[in-house]
């Protein structure tokens, strides 16, 4: 069978074992950050605002320019953002794969219709459509999840339909038809499984963006409030002030940059695993 | 093979099919009124130049036309009307009871599934086996086929497996359900020589087990290895039909002796002896009036070019279409 063969080849890649190593590594951070951190994430230091790190007195990351320990908000903002990150990818995955599949599979009115509704939505102004769903829904971290997710499956439906499109010519798909294969049966079985390199991809490229909207909304006061904290807000903070105190910038972003390497590599692993031909 | 059972069993009886594509041109009528029957253990060839309708033809039997295609006319396959059938009934004969072998090999197979799961996804559509027993139909399937070291094909991925090993299980799939039609397009067409003969071989196999076959080829010579009967297409009519026996040794229309006196043949190399129809296929867009062979026939007159000839009954159990038929049974 296809996936024990598949989970064999990932698992003796060496490259996408040190992905999935780190990023467990980052998960459990991001659990047990507060056990780890000597300080809260609220708690004001007056006499070290904008300190640089200090292994003696628990401030391994330095603190903010509030004076907060930023190795314990950094481990917090990795909640935040790995859930983002996830969330956002899964939702594109899920709805945008199937949107795509199916509409480039059958083709004509219905592919027609269901790619002018991407493109509606596409061309919604985001910080409207924010405002929009601030007013109905409220601020909330589910408010980030929903605006997000209403827009980051668009960009897979659209590579999953294109690539449906030219997978529909091929003659296995008109051979399954042949041998008495319903639609539902050929998409699950013949499309979506022949998809899986440009997927994981687009998939992989959703993290960070979904990663970098948060950060914005979050900026507009939507989503994550003080004193919770995600990367991309802190990220924001450490820019602004990114010449006096580096490290306000370098330890939120390394993290986020080792995630997104990570899931790249473990991205990469899973795409080989599930190509037979490799 | 006996002549006697075969005749009582009719499997497939296409009467007057007319399959039109409606296109922003104009319509074409690729497949004009096409008819014959078939018992089980017959096989049919349908050949002629590309685009003559012969693939159309079987597209139009299996229901597998894209939604611009316009059936008409009657295909009764074991005393069922296939066309207006409902598409969930179709999905339940096709696979099963009616199969068809793709002409690439290369590219009818799902290069993500191995061979097994190919195998047992045919099975899974139409009957609710265990994977345990679907692998051991899959493993018989092969087997039927001739297929080297079975077990071990089973776990192996299309690009694992040369040309005609695909085609096995090309075959081996179509014919898992054990269906008594197959419809095969082109099947050798992308194979080695040494290989098309084996393909050949399988295929007489089936025939000879029961299973009524439609080959469709522009090859002449898998015709005289497989086919009983053999019907000649052109410009979407059959203008030739017959015992292939007959038809190749006493052609009697004009194009089917063209295409006969543009075989190459080994005895006369030397002398250039192939003779190519002259001009091209007519455009199914604009179809000449009368006869649509008239602009390339030797013999073409002023009737030929008004009045379209009727297929009709000759001696010998052919028939043919072509004003110039009668009385004229030789090679010209």
């Amino acid at each position: 069978m296809t996936a024990d063969s598949g989970w064999r080849r990932l698992l003796r890649n060496p490259m996408a074992m040190a992905g999935l190593t780190v990023l467990g590594l980052i998960l459990l951070l991001a659990l047990f950050g507060p056990f780890l951190a000597a300080h809260e994430i609220d708690e004001v230091f007056w006499d070290r605002i904008g300190a640089p790190p200090d292994f003696a007195a628990g401030f391994y990351f330095g603190t903010d320019a509030n004076g907060r320990d930023l190795f314990a908000r950094t481990l917090a903002g990795a909640r935040v953002s790995l859930l983002v990150g996830t969330a956002a990818s899964l939702i594109s995955l899920v709805i945008g794969v199937t949107y795509g599949a199916i509409a480039g599979y059958l083709g004509g009115r219905i592919d027609a219709v269901m790619m002018r509704i991407v493109d509606i939505l596409y061309s919604l102004p985001f910080v409207f459509f924010v405002i929009l769903l601030t007013v109905y829904v409220g601020r909330s971290l589910s408010t980030i999840f929903i605006t997000i997710g209403a827009v980051i499956w668009l960009d897979m439906a659209r590579i999953v339909r294109g690539q449906t499109l030219s997978l529909k010519q091929r003659e296995f798909i008109e051979a399954a038809r042949a041998f008495g294969a319903t639609d539902r049966r050929i998409i699950l079985r013949h499309i979506i499984p022949n998809l899986w390199g440009p997927v994981i991809i687009s998939m992989l490229l959703v993290i960070p963006d979904a990663i970098l909207t948060e950060s914005f909304l979050s900026f507009l006061g939507l989503g994550v409030q003080e004193p919770n904290t995600s990367w991309g807000v802190l990220i924001g903070d450490g820019a602004q002030n990114m010449m006096e105190t580096p490290w306000m910038l370098l330890f939120p972003g390394a993290f986020l940059a080792l995630t997104l390497l990570a899931f790249n590599f473990l991205g990469d692993g899973l795409r080989d695993a599930m190509d037979p031909k490799e | 093979m006996e002549a006697e059972p075969r005749q009582d069993r009719i499997v497939l009886n296409v009467s007057n099919l007319t399959t039109r594509f409606l296109t922003p041109r104009g319509t074409v009528t690729a497949v004009d009124g096409v008819s014959f029957s078939l018992a089980a253990g017959e096989t049919l060839g349908i050949v002629g130049e590309s685009g003559c309708g012969k693939s159309q033809t079987l597209f139009s039997i299996m229901g597998l036309l894209p939604s611009n295609a316009r059936v008409g006319g009657s295909i009764g396959f074991e005393g069922q009307e296939l066309i207006g059938l409902p598409p969930g009934e179709m999905n339940r004969l096709r696979g099963i009871r009616l199969a068809l072998v793709f002409q690439d090999p290369m590219t009818a197979l799902n290069p993500y599934l191995t061979v097994e799961r190919q195998l047992c996804e045919v099975l899974e559509y139409h009957k609710g086996l265990s994977r345990a027993d679907a692998r051991a139909e899959a493993l018989e399937a092969l087997r039927r086929v001739h297929m080297p070291e079975p077990e071990r094909q089973l776990r192996r991925y299309p690009h694992e497996l040369s040309g005609g090993m695909r085609q096995r299980v090309v075959i081996a799939m179509a014919m898992i359900g054990k269906p008594a039609l197959l419809l095969a397009d082109e099947p050798t067409t992308a194979l080695d020589v040494t290989i098309q003969a084996e393909i050949l071989d399988l295929l007489a196999e089936q025939s000879d087990s029961g299973t009524a076959i439609v080959l469709v080829t522009h090859d002449l010579g898998v015709v005289a290895r497989l086919c009983d009967r053999v019907a000649v297409m052109y410009a979407g009519r059959v203008v030739e039909q017959g015992p292939t026996r007959a038809v190749f040794h006493a052609p009697r229309h004009p194009y089917t002796q063209g295409l006969l006196a543009a075989l190459p043949r080994l005895d006369d190399l030397a002398s250039a002896g192939r003779k190519p129809i002259e001009g091209q296929p007519p455009d199914l867009l604009a179809l000449p009036p009368g006869c649509a062979f008239s602009p390339r026939c030797p013999l073409a007159d002023g009737p030929c070019r008004e009045m379209s000839p009727e297929l009709l009954s000759r001696d010998g159990g052919c028939a043919v279409a072509c004003h110039h038929a009668d009385g004229r049974g030789g090679v010209s």
